[in-house]
């Protein structure tokens, strides 16, 4: 990386191209709270002679110094032959153990409950972008707190769906035997060894003389539920398909599969599948299909894209009261349910278009925020899409739970929202400023507008050439404050000029407007790839490794491309990749 | 400029004794005797100091803080009559060693005990470099692995507010069990308090017996699916599957001490929401007495408390002058060269004096539990402005004689890891004369003893 702000225009820009789609996600105060401008210009250790002579518009493969398209698109001219026959070309798959989400989800489906009991679990790691914990071991407090959710867990269960027989059976140890079998099964996502179902039948042996029958079955399901097996997404695989990588097992794909569309273990068709060794490619997309139109799909495209836009810092998010008396947890769960419900109907139910999700006029806000949006829902019935005020929004990017994230406390911040933009939707990494800095934001003078003071504040084109890359995108959501609100004027009381220049990407140039904005992104190809990025990512549980699997996601850019950017397309085409349904082993 | 101290002090007091009823009075160590070997508690605060206000007056043992610096606390009188400045060692002069492609907050963070740099992972760094976990162990976890096995705690990681905005990152964990093991603390007092005490059951009682019973019954099951596993995941993947063997091999080791009971605990009444903002100095106080209680009760020997994470956001709500903007935020302030950056510290300062005096309320052997326990208080900057020359690093105990506190030492400028070095001498492992791949190899600092 260019440290010292000399050489080529491009290479000053530091656009740095995230191979992993980073994100400060589960980060209220992230890099991007730091990402502010430097005053102290001076000190500015790496930070680029500014963007005096940007690329043009329509080159998508500018200044990023090999960006990540330019490089999947040298890989793929090779061809498809390409992405197979080296165990180089498959991406190592480390171990997984459940995301949170995925511990809560899974065990309302296998024990059969409505909603899951409120567990305490750390934290997940995150990696490429999303929750994903691959590298860090669990540590004891992490095994203990297992210990207690499985204790709720196997209390709440449902047991008369589970014991596939009455509670007063007169031969009890064949139903039990029966229900480790039955349970196990799904517990494990896969039939067990007979040591494993030895080890839980010796659960429920040791325990039965002490505990009623049905507490000794509950001791088993505790048991499953900390057992690796359950806790970890396992993966040996099967045959070699070339030396170094070897199939999946069926019931491995089936696993990761569910996971990927569903955030939650497989169910009884899949399992069946993966039982008649009927799930080949094709059975797979059909499968695919068939777990996008279940409504448990939502559970997964709503974390995708929570996290994707790093949503999840909603749950804890506080804005000052002094300045939103109005905002509130009610307003907050609102603002999460109404994108979760956006988006799992725009990819399940609507068109299925990326660019919809970008610039769609309509949306499912809950009545809670009616009175941000500026709107009556009252009319339409439930579950309908409510046109929001024209001309005002345009998709994802303009909801309250987007807007409300990404501000300050008390103010919009311009830089933030940018930076989002550049990364989360161009793949663009902006390097933090240097650390000697004073990185308030600046305070406007009277009659000045906080964009205006933010222009005098970056004067300095060493400070500029890094700031109009997040800067410009940012202005364009101006027109919203700190909650998401449209407004006319900013804090300052000063009219809003929401328009900007968009640079270094492939829709380079000037607009007026967040819905102007927002169309320019739905129409780059570079935000198509990112999304294909994001999204492969989210499937596989780990970075891309760009050398692995540039050849694999050159494909799916062309796919995504074919179907005019459908998610619901892509991500079957996801699940038929080698690298979906193989495993390196070194 | 700010609000009496007295005052301010009594109100924390107020609040952490109206949530929890001490005192916990240990069974089997209630005669007072020296409970062998000094014990290990390291302390973490947030985004530098200030300096200026640091700095106490003086040298050598002929030092004072004067009212309305950071360590002002150090002037009042502990439990035995002694005052604190005579159970300290405040360092001066000391020098974070940095490496790895992270931001020198995550840099810092992850030296700060394990003298290591940062490894090359899945979080952006600073330059945009993507940082991971840190290089290898702390120091708190290299020494409860030396210690007795049966001690029913190895360690006891305690924090307040300790995955705020960051959750499980680099900014949010100081110890670890190795590279790439980092450690999580609780953040809940509750669940501490669930977790250490409310477990505990009557010997006599055959419902406890049976629960034992069951669990052991539930870890055999599970020991056997983790070593039927470990032997066919991939050689990186094994050592995960090792780990957890090892958790869940801890967790069979107090199945006995459950019933065995080592301390009549008072009851704990939950409530509060741990999470939020202004609940923060309730749940350090909570958190304090709950290591003091571990401590004094013999469930472990090394302990943390991790106040809020590297690059804190927190809001001080409680001190005089903050609103809940922006510019009311710690890290901003940091960057800012807040005044109120000096309220902030002496909080913190006070807290650190409130842990001191806890120890100093518990006689043991001669003395008290202070002069047996080695208390280390860091922070992962010097300044708000990233510098990492005079880091704020204060010592507090005895150490079970190892360490010649009462005295203010400036040592120019040394590494950070030849304080960890010493640290692991004063808790008995002085063979080690390195410590961490940041270590340029030069012992433990010198004058401390």
């Amino acid at each position: 990386m260019n440290r010292v702000g000399i050489g080529t225009v491009s290479s000053a820009m530091g656009i740095i191209p995230t191979t992993s789609g980073w994100r400060g996600g589960g980060s209220a105060y992230g890099l991007s709270g730091r990402l502010v401008l430097a005053t102290a210009c001076s000190l500015v250790i790496g930070c680029y002679h500014g963007l005096d002579q940007p690329p043009a518009a329509g080159d998508a493969n500018d200044s990023s110094g090999g960006g990540t398209q330019g490089e999947a698109s040298e890989e793929g001219e090779t061809g498809v032959s390409a992405c197979e026959g080296s165990p180089e070309l498959l991406a190592a798959a480390p171990l997984r153990r459940l995301s949170g989400e995925q511990y809560a989800n899974t065990v309302v489906d296998l024990l059969l409950l409505d909603s899951p009991p409120v567990f305490d679990l750390p934290s997940d790691e995150q990696v490429g972008g999303f929750y994903s914990n691959s590298v860090a071991p669990v540590d004891e407090l992490t095994v203990t707190k297992y210990v207690t959710a499985s204790e709720q867990a196997a209390a709440a269960a449902a047991l008369d769906g589970l014991r596939p027989c009455p509670a007063d059976v007169a031969d009890e140890t064949a139903c039990a035997e029966a229900f480790v079998d039955s349970f196990g099964r799904r517990a494990y996502r896969r039939p067990l060894a007979a040591d494993e179902r030895t080890r839980l039948l010796q659960v429920y042996d040791a325990n039965r003389a002490d505990s009623t029958f049905d507490e000794a079955l509950r001791l088993v399901i505790q048991t499953a539920l900390q057992s690796p097996n359950f806790l970890y997404m396992v993966e040996i695989g099967t045959d070699e398909v070339t030396p170094g990588v070897r199939a999946l097992g069926a019931y491995e794909l089936a696993t990761r599969l569910s996971y990927f569309l569903w955030n939650s273990m497989p169910d009884d068709r899949l399992l069946d599948l993966a039982d008649s060794g009927a799930l080949d490619a094709d059975q797979l997309a059909a499968e695919a299909r068939r777990l996008l139109d279940d409504d448990r799909a939502r559970r997964a495209i709503g974390s995708f894209h929570l996290q994707w836009l790093e949503l999840s810092r909603l749950e804890l998010l506080e804005k000052s009261q002094q300045r939103f008396p109005e905002y509130s947890p009610a307003m907050r769960d609102a603002m999460r349910a109404e994108t979760v419900a956006f988006v799992d109907h725009v990819v399940r139910h609507g068109d299925g278009s990326l660019a919809t999700l970008l610039t769609a006029e309509f949306s499912f806000p809950p009545a809670a925020l009616w009175g941000l949006y500026g709107i009556d829902g009252t009319a339409v019935p439930e579950g309908d899409p409510v046109p929001l005020p024209p001309g005002q929004r345009a998709g994802l990017l303009t909801q309250a739970a987007v807007l409300a994230v990404h501000a300050h406390p008390d103010e919009t911040s311009i830089v933030r929202r940018g930076k989002l933009l550049r990364e989360n939707l161009l793949c663009q990494v902006v390097p933090p400023p240097p650390p000697v800095v004073d990185n308030t934001p600046p305070t406007p003078e009277p009659g000045e507008s906080a964009r205006d003071a933010l222009e005098r504040h970056r004067d300095d084109p060493a400070c500029s050439g890094c700031h109009i890359l997040m800067d410009e995108l940012g202005v364009g959501l101006e027109h919203y404050d700190a909650i998401g609100r449209h407004r006319t004027e900013d804090e300052t009381g000063v009219a809003i000029d929401a328009s900007g220049t968009i640079a270094a990407s492939d829709v380079n140039g000037p607009y007026v407007g967040a819905v102007e904005l927002a169309a320019r992104l739905a129409s780059s190809e570079r935000v198509h790839h990112c999304a294909v990025d994001h999204w492969f990512q989210f499937a596989h549980g780990r970075a891309i490794d760009r050398a692995s699997d540039a050849c694999r996601l050159d494909e799916l850019y062309g796919g995504f491309t074919s179907s005019d950017q459908n998610i619901a397309e892509l991500l079957v085409a996801i699940v038929q990749t080698d690298a979906f349904r193989q495993l390196r082993r070194d | 400029m700010r609000a009496p101290t007295a005052s301010r002090r009594a109100l924390l007091r107020g609040l952490g004794a109206s949530a929890l009823a001490l005192p916990f009075v240990p069974i089997l160590n209630a005669s007072g005797e020296t409970a062998g070997g000094p014990r290990l508690v390291l302390l973490f605060s947030a985004n530098g100091t200030v300096y200026s206000h640091w700095k106490p007056e003086g040298t050598g043992s002929d030092f004072t803080c004067p009212p309305g610096s950071i360590l002002e606390s150090f002037e009042d009188v502990l439990p035995s009559g002694r005052k604190v400045k005579e159970m300290v060692l405040v360092l001066d002069g000391i020098r974070m060693r940095l490496g790895g492609p992270a931001d020198p907050h995550q840099q810092g963070f992850v030296s700060m005990w394990t003298g290591c740099a940062v490894r090359p992972g899945n979080f952006t760094g600073g330059s945009g470099q993507q940082a991971g976990w840190a290089g290898g162990p702390s120091v708190d976890q290299v020494i409860a692995a030396s210690l007795d096995p049966t001690i029913p705690y190895k360690s006891l990681e305690f924090g307040v507010q300790s995955d705020a905005g960051w959750g499980h990152r680099v900014e949010s964990r100081m110890c670890y069990a190795g590279a790439d093991q980092p450690i999580t603390p609780e953040s809940d007092p509750y669940a501490m308090f669930e977790r250490l005490f409310a477990s505990i059951g009557n010997p006599a009682d055959p419902e406890a017996l049976r629960r034992i019973a069951q669990k052991q019954s539930v870890i055999d099951s599970v020991m056997g699916d983790l070593t039927g596993l470990a032997g066919k995941v991939a050689a990186a993947d094994k050592q995960k599957i090792d780990a957890h063997l090892q958790a869940v091999r801890e967790l069979e080791k107090r199945l006995d001490a459950e019933v065995s009971g080592l301390c009549e605990v008072p009851t704990l009444r939950g409530g509060i929401d741990v999470n939020a903002n202004d609940n923060f100095a309730v749940v350090a106080g909570l958190q304090r007495q709950l290591l003091v209680a571990a401590l004094q009760c013999g469930l472990t020997r090394v302990a943390s408390l991790q106040w809020a994470t590297a690059v804190s956001q927190h809001i001080f709500s409680w001190l005089p002058g903050f609103g809940d903007t922006l510019a009311d935020r710690h890290h901003e302030m940091s960057h800012n060269g807040d005044a109120r950056l000096v309220d902030v510290n002496r909080w913190y300062g006070d807290e650190f004096t409130e842990l001191l005096k806890a120890l100093d309320a518990v006689p043991e052997g001669d003395g008290t539990m202070l002069d047996n326990t080695i208390v280390v208080w860091g922070n992962e900057l010097a300044t708000g402005y990233h510098t990492t020359h005079r880091v704020p690093f204060v010592i507090g105990g005895g150490a079970a004689g190892y360490l010649n506190p009462g005295r203010y030492l400036d040592y120019g400028d040394v590494s950070n890891t030849r304080l960890l070095v010493s640290i692991l001498h004063a808790m008995g492992l002085t063979d080690m004369q390195t410590f961490g791949n940041l270590d340029d190899g030069s012992g433990p600092l010198p004058d401390l003893t």
